[in-house]
């Protein structure tokens, strides 16, 4: 009872349908100019850009329990940033401005450009979490640790988080270093880079988020 | 059909259960109680009348079914869809406006208000009265021991605190304006007595006041009402209203 | 027996790894429905002992933290795995890409981490009763201090309620798992000529609860990380300083019990909106189904789905109207939360109009749509005490409040979970269920739900505290034990009519009757083997000039004329 839709029986505009006695549900057809249905790629970047709004509630929730907290007590104490953060975050972006770049490249078909754009990416993403580990390092030698203030509580649960996302992201991106080095990043293959890419940016301003958060306000 | 009769059956069950009540209210014992009733009496009627007529149209819709459509079925009508969102919309904030009164009324801490500490802990409440000096020991939990009869963690170094008398029931004129301090020491309780119509959750790390002015003497179960551990059914104690006079005869003995 | 001419599941790829794990989305629907339940039969048992208890307190034996810990299972295993499995994620992954037209939910390999991940969580939960220490004490709501200092607050609350917050968060991921498959499926994955305002209620029901539940189940993620913490990590985001939990000093300091609460109830209101909703897209469609007439009003019901769930995300102060909370954002709270009884009562207006002058067929999912008008009526109306902070201020964690709950979630969402088993019974398995002990199911459950709930709103009445073990402490709850004896009775006799259904369900797998195509003469796509693109809206029943009184939705009009 189910029809397989086949990709032959996709796409295009819609058939000029005979005149049907208006039904219940207006049958208007507004939208004749969304993207193909069934298209794995335009679902792919539906699938990521709701990803990043569950993403975003959670960090919010965090954010909001953080000005709850702060407004609580005297007992905030504000953490001096390490310097190594502020790498990091230059690091993150520069990484942002490869792969980009790397993703723009590939549009135009010149994978071996791709490839080493996007090689430094994967590489700057590393470095980055490798700064953070050392960020955190510094943070606990400085005395700001888990406990004992909830600034210092709350920005390595933040940056945990974020890192976790990272990770996942990295783990993306890494599939798609792996395939661009085994040239086997054909035209429909790209979901995968572009899904990717739009994730990895938007790690990129949430990190520029949370160092705002920390160095104007917390 | 059997549906739509079962749907009459029940709604004339349920009206009865409301004439032969099987549990109900106990008396009101302040004004704001005697409030809370009157406007319990209105959501009553109003939603007993939304629920009976909803019910019944169910049914009725359920017993006349079955006929043969003779013309086309109407697709919705905007006029009928805007009145019932209209009239329901307007009813049920009428009831919310209604139903807010009263409430956002700042405590007074006029003078003449007897001020009462409500200490609520795992499993067990305990009461603290300010003395003939009119104010409160500083307390800490290093100094708290139940067994050695200081529940409350009365500071012994303090001289405010050597007149406080502290029992396991409260006790408070009638006709007086009472207000309670409300401290848990562990996790969160709930005062409530059922008689004043209200209850407040004691949030550790808060102290929050509930003001009453009760008019019946008598004597009223307190009751916790937020869970709060393995006891929460045991945290029982008594408001014990007392005349004035007899109240302050009651703490010049202590 | 010959299969059915209804087709199955698509052909399994060999070999049993294929089969458990699945990412046919009609499978995952199944592994999800038998889930659910497990877990409704786990959870009417518990709710018998308790109930078992509560009259003849010293019978069994049972201490006070054990029946704590009954109720903590109970209400977590009925809202999670019950309520919100069913009818999403079970019916949701089963009808949702045949009503659209798509061939597949959008990311099926997703689809199928998701439910393993459930299902990890499910054992999890059931861990965390056995825990060593027992099982957590502190309800489906876990405040802290209570669920946040450890196992000196109670027992049960070291690893059992660890474990329990660990279950959660997986419970949590992988909600958020499916509601990122649902709604890139609803936008991007609908058939030709499957316009938004084409969509069966059903699926706009679906499409609105899984926004709901991404938006919902991201905070409670994030609440469950803090407190975690709070447990685990020795930080205080929920505890206070100076706490002095059963002589031990505890050394947290400067958090707020009540930020616990703005976080949890921020997820629990909608999630009581993700329970209820899709019951109500499938009760709209029913009654439309089966009066022969399109659903009256269905733009309104369309918008009335979406202010429900917008509202939803707004009012969850309501839950806290004696907790502390500022007066005046109570009164808002309250205003709010009345509000939502405007789009509630159009639906249940549309529905009755709907089902005004149809053709009715009174078949049991028919039955059961019609029952949930009629409970969510009811158990609707109590929510109009409870919005208003005054009245709620008495009535507040007493069992007016379990009456209210029970009767919208435990039994309104319920009637559509059983009207959508017997609706889609033969698209699961081919067969149809035996229509005379559905009948007899429904009407015995209706009157008993009645029996059972309705007059428990009495013992609100008279202040009768929840969650307490015992009742016998009390002066004035002994007045309320003659109720509280006729409610726990009433209730076992509830749970045993449900042997009907079991056995309905059980038997019609294997020995029901062969059900035709469109058993139901429905319009909507899951019914239709035909590949051809919708032309017309989903509720196309009794239209003047049709020969028949239904035309599918990819019906063209000479066909169906």
């Amino acid at each position: 009872m189910a029809r397989t839709l086949t990709q032959s029986n996709l796409g295009g505009p819609p058939p000029i349908l005979p005149d049907v006695p208006p039904g219940d549900g207006g049958g208007d057809d507004r939208d004749r100019d969304r993207p193909i249905p069934g298209s794995s790629r335009q679902t792919s970047i539906t699938g990521i850009l709701v990803l990043m709004c569950a993403s975003i509630m959670t960090f919010s929730a965090l954010v909001s329990a953080m000005v709850v907290r702060r407004g609580l007590n005297n007992d905030w104490g504000r953490i001096g940033l390490p310097h190594i953060l502020w790498w990091n975050t230059g690091v993150l972006i520069l990484s942002s401005i490869a792969i980009d770049t790397g993703r723009r490249l590939l549009r135009r078909n010149k994978r071996a450009a791709f490839n080493w754009y996007w090689s430094a990416g994967t590489i700057l993403g590393i470095a980055f979490l490798a700064g953070q580990i050392v960020a955190w390092r510094q943070l606990a030698e400085r005395g700001f640790y888990l406990t004992g203030h909830p600034s210092s509580a709350f920005f390595y649960i933040m940056t945990w988080a974020h890192a976790a996302h990272v990770v996942g992201a990295l783990g993306a991106v890494f599939y798609v270093e792996v395939r661009a080095l085994r040239f086997e990043l054909g035209p429909s293959r790209r979901t995968m880079v572009d899904v990717s890419a739009i994730f990895w940016h938007f790690l990129d301003v949430l990190w520029l988020g949370i160092m705002g958060l920390f160095f104007f306000w917390a | 059909m059997l549906l739509g009769l079962i749907l009459l059956f029940l709604t004339l069950a349920g009206c009865l259960l409301f004439a032969f009540k099987p549990a109900w209210f106990p008396l009101a014992i302040t004004a704001e109680a005697l409030a809370y009733d009157r406007e319990f009496n209105w959501t009553l009627w109003i939603t007993g009348i939304i629920f009976v007529a909803a019910q019944v149209l169910l049914a009725w819709t359920i017993l006349r079914g079955r006929k043969r459509l003779a013309a086309s079925p109407a697709n919705g009508n905007r006029r009928l869809e805007l009145t019932c969102l209209t009239a329901t919309s307007a009813l049920f904030i009428t009831l919310s406006v209604l139903g807010s009164r009263g409430w956002a009324k700042i405590p007074s801490r006029a003078s003449g208000t007897e001020t009462i500490e409500v200490d609520a802990h795992q499993f067990a409440w305990n009461f603290r009265y300010p003395g003939a000096d009119g104010h409160f020991g500083r307390t800490s939990i290093e100094f708290i021991s139940d067994a050695g009869g200081n529940s409350v963690g009365i500071d012994p170094e303090d001289p405010a605190g050597k007149d406080d008398i502290v029992t396991a029931s409260l006790r408070i004129p009638a006709q007086r304006n009472v207000l309670l301090l409300l401290h848990s020491r562990d996790v969160i309780h709930d005062f409530f007595v059922r008689e004043l119509r209200t209850k407040q959750d004691i949030v550790p790390g808060m102290e929050i006041p509930l003001e009453l002015r009760v008019d019946t003497p008598g004597t009223y179960e307190i009751a916790c009402a937020e869970l709060c551990g393995l006891g929460h059914s045991q945290m029982r104690s008594f408001m014990i209203v007392m005349p004035p006079d007899e109240y302050e005869q009651w703490k010049r003995l202590h | 027996m010959e299969t059915a001419p209804l087709k199955q599941t698509t052909a399994l790829k060999r070999g049993i790894g294929s089969r458990i794990f699945s990412t046919d989305h009609r499978v995952i629907a199944r592994q999800y429905f038998f889930l659910s339940l497990g877990a409704v039969m786990v959870g009417t048992a518990l709710s018998l002992l308790m109930r078992f208890h509560l009259i003849y307190p010293q019978a069994q034996g049972m201490t006070p933290e054990f029946y704590l810990s009954l109720l903590t299972l109970h209400g977590t295993m009925m809202v999670f795995f019950v309520l919100t499995l069913a009818p999403l994620n079970a019916f949701g992954n089963l009808v949702l890409p045949e009503q659209l037209g798509a061939s597949a939910m959008a990311f099926p390999r997703l689809n199928m981490l998701s439910f393993w991940i459930t299902a990890a969580s499910f054992a999890l939960l059931l861990a965390s009763f056995f825990a060593v220490g027992g099982g957590p004490l502190s309800g489906w709501t876990a405040y802290p201090p209570l669920s946040a200092v450890g196992p000196i607050s109670g027992p049960g609350e070291g690893l059992g309620q660890t474990l329990w917050f660990f279950s959660i968060g997986l419970f949590s991921i992988a909600s958020l798992i499916t509601a990122i498959n649902m709604i890139s499926t609803a936008i991007d994955e609908r058939g030709p000529g499957m316009t938004l305002m084409r969509m069966p209620l059903t699926c706009w029901n679906w499409f609105v609860t899984a926004i709901l539940s991404l938006l919902a189940f991201s905070v409670l993620f994030a609440a469950l990380l803090l407190i975690l913490f709070d447990r685990l990590g020795g930080t205080s985001f929920f505890v206070p300083a100076g706490l002095l939990v059963a002589d031990e000093a505890i050394r947290h300091s400067g958090g707020s019990p009540l930020l616990w609460q703005h976080l949890f109830w921020f997820f629990g209101h909608p999630e009581a909106y993700i329970a209820i909703l899709p019951g109500m897209g499938i009760v709209s469609h029913l009654i439309a189904n089966f009066s022969r007439k399109p659903v009256f009003g269905y733009r309104a019901m369309v918008w009335a789905s979406i202010s429900i769930a917008f509202l939803g995300l707004l009012v969850w102060g309501h839950h806290m109207f004696i907790s502390g909370l500022n007066p005046y954002s109570a009164i808002a709270f309250s205003l709010l939360t009345m509000a939502i009884g405007a789009p509630s009562a159009i639906k249940t207006f549309n529905w009755i109009a709907t089902a005004w002058n149809g053709a009715l067929r009174l078949t049991t999912p028919m039955l059961f749509a019609l029952g949930f008008v009629s409970i969510f009526v009811t158990g609707g109306l109590s929510g109009l005490f409870l919005g208003q902070p005054q009245i709620d201020a008495y009535f507040h964690d007493t069992y007016f409040v379990v009456a209210h709950f029970h009767l919208i979630m435990g039994l309104a969402a319920l009637f559509g979970i059983f009207a959508a088993t017997f609706y889609w019974f033969p698209l699961m398995f081919g067969r149809m269920m035996d229509e005379r002990l559905g009948k007899l199911h429904f009407y015995l459950t209706f009157i008993g739900a009645y029996a059972t709930f309705l007059p428990m709103h009495f013992a609100g009445f008279a202040g009768n505290p929840r969650r307490y073990s015992d009742f016998t402490t009390f002066d004035f709850l002994a007045k309320v034990m003659p109720l509280q004896r006729w409610i726990t009775f009433s209730a076992f006799s509830l749970a045993s009519v449900q042997i009907i259904f079991l056995w309905n369900l059980f038997h019609s797998i294997r020995h029901g009757k062969a059900a035709p195509n469109n058993p139901w003469e429905a319009t909507t796509l899951e019914w239709s083997d035909d590949a051809a693109p919708v032309v017309r809206g989903p509720y196309e029943y009794s239209q003047p000039g049709a020969t028949r009184d239904y035309i599918m939705q990819n019906e063209n009009a000479d066909r169906g004329y």
